[in-house]
């Protein structure tokens, strides 16, 4: 890139300062099994804090601990897999039985109701004095009104629960990449800055792939616009396998030690979870920052 | 003349079961077409206690069902109740409770009035609870909104249970 930039830290466990090498394949395809896992709705918490262990320790240069923690996840892979699949099966099941108890229950109710309002209302207010009333209405369930009303509202919730249930729609699949100020918040952040000043800033990585996900946030630092994904290597790395709906905040410090108008730049790339391939996401976040002589 | 005396004259005479009856004579109340009363009830306890404050409790359970649903139920089989449950109390729940502390009596307005009031009033409130929470400590998250939120529905069903217990204790002669 030309610049001379100063890295003050290293930010997180997962967090280097070089590219990110090629993980070892046995780690690659534990993470395949795992995301597979999550997506069929298994709770893989613990597999994925294992996962995330074993890339520190790649980071770290411990390879074979690694590709050991990796091997114990496939392992335990397949046996998983069946409970997720029977658990599955059994919610099925579970599905169909309260709804058919439920129109059950709701069809002796209709049927009975008179019998049932009727003995039981006698029975609390049977000793109570009747006179002729004023003609205001009081009821809320046994206005014909207010229970037309509740029939459209069941009807559009039905409609909507029958159809999410025949479909099989998911939410939308998206992942986010966002940057905060020094606050840990949207806002605050420093547009121009002293050479060598501190910025200090967060990185927000946001999973909602229904899966669990394998983010790598790339940081440049550069002077020109061009459109990411940059070319060149980046600044620093961060990664980390995130949890469905999992949010992950990642404190970022660094100095320029240059004047000029910067360009500080995070792309998110992941690991696809079916070829295992790292694939840039097309999301990013950019800042620019003056550095003064000041 | 009691429910009981009424009930059992016209079911000899229409030939029909006494449940029948009285569910006939519970509609006739509910339209309003009849009044039934009974000894004032003393204080706030007895009011609750009675089968007038059973309305209380059954929407204290629903509030307390749709917490305990929203916190606890994440996926499975039972997430529609958590839907329903959970548009319940922020769609109707905290209006309701509004609206009944507003009109304890119960014929102040037309059913249809409290409907469209207690929807309208919680799109009113819940944005409000919302903005409030904002400038606190623990932001606009699930949990500090639906703990407010169902705090915010319970003191208002208190403060209308109150209030329908006070009326409760009065002779109904000084409302006519």
């Amino acid at each position: 890139m030309g610049l001379a930039v100063l890295v003050l830290a290293a930010l997180s466990l997962v967090t280097v300062a070089v590219e990110a090498q090629q993980p070892p394949r046995s780690l690659l395809l534990a993470y395949g099994n795992v995301s597979a896992i999550g997506a069929e709705g298994g709770n893989v918490t613990g597999l994925v804090a294992t996962l995330n262990e074993a890339i520190n320790l790649t980071e770290a240069g411990q390879y074979d601990n690694a590709v050991g923690l990796a091997l114990s996840i496939l392992n335990q892979a397949p046996a998983l897999a069946r409970q997720v699949e029977q658990r599955r099966l059994i919610e099925a099941v579970a599905y169909v039985a309260l709804g058919a108890l439920a129109v059950g229950a709701l069809t002796l109710l209709y049927l009975r109701h008179r019998e049932l309002v009727g003995s039981l209302w006698l029975r609390f207010r049977g000793g109570d004095r009747v006179t002729l009333g004023g003609g205001r209405a009081r009821g809320f369930l046994t206005d014909s009104e207010i229970l037309a009303v509740l029939t459209g509202l069941v009807i559009v919730f039905a409609v909507f629960l029958a159809a999410h249930s025949l479909t099989g729609v998911e939410a939308t699949q998206f992942s986010a990449i966002g940057l905060l100020g020094p606050g840990g918040r949207i806002g605050g952040y420093p547009t121009s800055v002293a050479v060598n000043q501190t910025i200090n800033l967060y990185v927000l990585v946001y999973n909602h792939m229904n899966r669990p996900i394998w983010f790598v946030v790339y940081i440049y630092v550069t002077n020109n616009t061009t459109p990411p994904p940059l070319p060149g290597s980046p600044l620093l790395t961060y990664q980390r396998i995130l949890l469905s709906n999992e949010t992950w905040v990642a404190p970022l410090s660094l100095r320029l030690n240059e004047t000029g108008d910067f360009r500080l730049v995070g792309e998110l790339w992941m690991y696809n979870p079916l070829n295992l391939t790292l694939t840039y996401t097309g999301e990013y976040v950019q800042l620019w920052v003056n550095a003064t002589g000041g | 003349m009691t429910v009981n005396q009424l009930v059992e004259v016209v079911s000899r005479e229409a030939g029909l079961p006494r449940s029948w009856v009285a569910y006939e004579v519970y509609l006739m109340w509910k339209r309003g077409e009849l009044n039934i009363e009974h000894e004032p009830l003393e204080n706030a306890v007895m009011f609750l206690a009675s089968v007038d404050g059973v309305w209380y409790w059954v929407t204290l359970a629903i509030t307390l069902a749709s917490l305990a649903v929203v916190m606890l139920v994440k996926g499975g089989p039972l997430m529609p109740i958590r839907y329903l449950l959970g548009a319940v109390s922020v769609l109707f729940m905290p209006g309701y409770s509004i609206v009944e502390a507003l009109y304890p009596r119960g014929d102040e307005l037309a059913p249809l009035e409290r409907l469209a009031l207690s929807i309208g009033l919680s799109l009113a409130v819940v944005p409000l609870v919302g903005l409030i929470l904002n400038y606190t400590p623990w932001g606009i998250r699930l949990i500090p909104i639906v703990i407010s939120n169902t705090a915010l529905t319970i003191a208002l069903l208190t403060v209308a249970a109150l209030r329908k217990a006070r009326y409760a204790s009065t002779p109904k002669d000084c409302f006519t």
